[in-house]
């Protein structure tokens, strides 16, 4: 599953947090140790590239209504 | 009062009852708990009035740390005025940083080894287990001798299911030393602002230890809860386990509040993941009091502020352990 929007908080624990503004409403997801985060598609960047405001398309498996665990994050 | 400031504990090993002490009828704007020269178990709960005479805050004294630096990111506006120049600059996220974004400016974070003393052994790495089971890490902060201090979204994410099923807390931990050992907690408090609601401005919480050896042991921070004018611009510390260092690593920085807001403050200390938690305090004559909870990054980084009703939280969780 696919969302877009844009990042509203980023809570810092390790790995992040984020709430994601989207069309659909505000979505909770949590990044693993193991997702993959680039800019623009293709060059893979630091989690500290994540920052509010960033427009984000997301991957990942829901786990409930308006939350997601996420595999991939690409900043645009 | 609001229904937000209700404390909720659901945590897996809490028998569900609310504790007491979130009263909001209360009106005090400087109510301060504990302190940091105290002995573990000594520590006295005070509620006082603010004095006339301005803040002598301090910052905690950490070889290597370049204060005057510090405290000149502190300048670092976060509203700019928009000239042709930059208008002119390209879209930012065209652009490659060489810094996360929650280190604003030069990083000037120091390492703190060993993290045996005070007041680095009374902040702890949070091993968390979220409630969908997956790991992560927090940093957490003694306020009692049973009870650590967190964010909310440490103890009840949202993203991740709900309350977490357990936290390893580990006081002044530095890479493979634990020279206090470790307690794991399984009941954990937070606020219905936070759970219910989601609102960053109530994002805090606590882990609440099986017993209070742990506390007793390593001691704790006092708390307090400020004016407006009391913290506009006041020096404040911060130390945590951010994750883009080695492993189990305690990290230091400080610097000014640049934003006091009704339950928020801003500031632009650097901080990464893995500090959500973490302590942002004042050290005042000798004593370190937390003013803020510190949770989220973007430059400016935000805790949720020290208020009277979740000083009343603290207090009542911090009393759990008596």
């Amino acid at each position: 599953m696919v969302i877009d929007g844009t990042v509203v908080d980023v809570m810092e624990t390790w790995p992040l947090q984020l709430s994601i503004h989207t069309t659909s409403g505000l979505y909770h997801v949590v990044l693993s140790e193991s997702t993959i985060i680039t800019s623009e598609g293709r060059q893979p960047v630091d989690a500290g590239a994540v920052q509010p405001g960033a427009a984000v398309e997301v991957q990942g498996e829901f786990s409930g209504a308006q939350r997601m665990t996420v595999e991939r994050l690409d900043v645009r | 009062m609001s229904a937000h400031e209700i404390a909720a504990s659901e945590g897996p090993g809490s028998s569900g009852a609310s504790p007491a002490g979130a009263d909001e009828g209360l009106d005090q704007n400087e109510a301060v708990s504990g302190g940091s020269t105290l002995r573990p178990g000594e520590a006295s709960d005070v509620l006082e009035t603010a004095g006339a005479d301005g803040i002598s805050s301090d910052l905690e004294s950490v070889p290597g740390f370049n204060a005057s630096e510090a405290l000149g990111e502190s300048l670092l506006s976060e509203e700019v005025p928009v000239t042709k120049a930059l208008e002119a600059l390209p879209p930012a996220e065209t652009l490659a940083y060489d810094e996360p974004e929650s280190i604003c400016g030069p990083d000037n974070r120091v390492r703190i080894s060993p993290a045996s003393a005070i007041p680095w052994r009374w902040c702890c790495e949070l091993l968390i287990t979220m409630a969908n089971g997956s790991g992560a890490r927090g940093t957490g902060w003694f306020i009692g001798p049973r009870t650590v201090m967190t964010a909310g979204h440490v103890v009840f994410s949202k993203a991740a299911g709900g309350w977490a099923r357990s936290i390893e807390v580990i006081p002044g931990m530095d890479a493979a030393s634990r020279p206090y050992g470790s307690q794991t907690g399984t009941s954990f408090r937070s606020v219905t602002g936070w759970t219910s609601s989601s609102d960053p401005e109530y994002d805090y919480g606590a882990v609440i230890l099986p017993n209070n050896n742990l506390g007793n042991t390593v001691g704790y921070f006092g708390f307090a809860s400020l004016s407006d004018g009391d913290l506009q611009n006041l020096l404040v510390n911060t130390s945590g386990y951010p994750g883009d260092k080695p492993f189990g690593t305690q990290w230091y920085n400080a610097g000014t509040i640049t934003q006091v807001t009704g339950r928020r403050l801003r500031y632009m200390l650097d901080t990464f993941g893995g500090q959500s938690g973490s302590a942002v305090w004042r050290l005042k004559d000798g004593q370190r009091h937390g003013v803020g909870i510190h949770g989220y990054g973007g430059c400016p980084n935000k805790a949720v502020r020290i208020t009277a009703p979740v000083f009343n939280n603290m207090l009542a969780w911090k009393n759990l352990g008596f």
